[in-house]
C-alpha cells in the first residue's frame, strides 16, 4: 500500500446525527410549498398582464390635428426629404 | 433491496408532490454521504452540516424539476461538490474575525491519539489543496466512486478526471511529505 494511502485511511469523520436530520425536515416543512408558489407567479404574472392591457385599451391619447399629424410623419419619422427642405 | 416505490427517483417523484414521508426517508438515506463529504470538502463539521442542509433543502424545493437524467447520486454528488466550493469561496471573501472559531470535535475520542493526529495532518493538507483537487480525492478514496461517476459528479469528461485525479494525489504527497520531513525535523 502506497503511504499516501495509508495516510487517507487515517482522516476519520463521524456520521451525521439525527438531530440535524430533523433540523433539516422541520425546516424543509417550514419552506413556502413549491407547487403554491407556483401556482401565485403565475396569477401574479395573469394579474399583471390584464392590467396593463386594460390600462393600454383605456389610454386616451392626447388630442391632435389632422395637419400635427402629419408634420410629425413627414419630418420627424420619415424626415426631410432633400437637404434643401432640412435647411428650411 | 429496497421496494421500487423506495428508490430514490420513485421518492424523488413524490417528493415533488410534496410527501413529506419520501422527503425523510431520501433525507435520511443521504445525509451521511453528505455531512462526510462536507467535512472532508470544508475541513469543518459546522460548515459541512450548513452546506448539507443547504443541499437538502435544495432537494425539498426543486424535487419538481428534477429529471432522471443521471443517477440521483450522482446528481447528488454535483450539487454536494458545487456547494462545497461555493462555501468555501464565499467564506475566502469574509473579513476576517467573521470566521467561526468554534472548535470542531473531531472524529471522536474513540480513536487513539496518534491516528486523531494523522487525522487532522490529512485534513490540513487536503485543505490546501485547490477546491477541484480536492473533490476528486474525497469522490475518489472516500466516496470510493468508480473514475466514471466521480467524472460526471465533477462535470468533467473521464480523462479530465483521471488527469485532476493525478495532479490531486501528487499535490497531496508533496503537502504530506513536506509535513512529515518538518516534524522529523522539530
Amino acid at each position: 500500500m502506497d503511504k499516501i494511502d495509508e495516510f487517507l485511511g487515517a482522516y476519520a469523520v463521524r456520521d451525521a446525527d439525527r438531530e440535524l436530520l430533523e433540523r433539516i425536515i422541520t425546516a424543509a416543512a417550514a419552506q413556502p410549498r413549491p407547487a403554491r408558489r407556483h401556482i401565485f407567479a403565475q396569477a401574479a404574472m395573469f394579474a399583471a398582464v390584464a392590467v396593463t392591457g386594460f390600462w393600454l385599451g383605456n389610454a386616451t391619447p392626447a388630442p391632435q390635428t389632422a395637419t400635427t399629424q402629419s408634420n410629425f410623419m413627414d419630418n420627424v419619422i420619415l424626415g426631410p426629404d432633400s437637404v434643401a427642405e432640412m435647411q428650411m | 433491496m429496497e421496494p421500487a416505490s423506495d428508490t430514490d427517483h420513485a421518492l424523488m417523484l413524490r417528493i415533488a408532490q410534496q410527501d413529506a414521508g419520501a422527503y425523510r426517508l431520501l433525507v435520511a438515506r443521504h445525509l451521511n454521504f453528505c455531512v462526510r463529504f462536507g467535512e472532508r470538502m470544508l475541513g469543518s463539521r459546522a460548515d459541512a452540516e450548513d452546506v448539507a442542509q443547504e443541499v437538502c433543502l435544495r432537494i425539498w424545493n426543486d424535487a419538481g424539476k428534477w429529471r432522471p437524467e443521471a443517477k440521483f447520486t450522482t446528481w447528488l454528488y454535483r450539487v454536494m461538490t458545487n456547494a462545497c466550493i461555493d462555501h468555501k469561496r464565499k467564506r475566502r471573501m469574509l473579513p476576517l474575525g467573521d470566521n467561526d472559531t468554534t472548535p470542531d470535535t473531531g472524529p471522536g475520542p474513540e480513536i487513539s491519539l496518534q491516528q486523531q493526529q494523522r487525522s487532522r495532518q490529512v485534513q490540513a493538507a487536503l485543505g490546501r489543496l485547490p477546491p477541484r483537487q480536492r473533490a476528486a480525492i474525497v469522490l475518489s478514496y472516500y466516496e470510493e466512486l468508480g473514475n466514471e461517476q466521480a467524472a460526471a459528479a465533477t462535470g468533467l469528461t473521464l480523462n479530465a478526471f483521471q488527469q485532476l485525479l493525478y495532479r490531486a494525489r501528487q499535490s497531496l504527497k508533496d503537502e504530506l511529505m513536506e509535513r512529515e520531513s518538518k516534524d522529523g525535523q522539530d
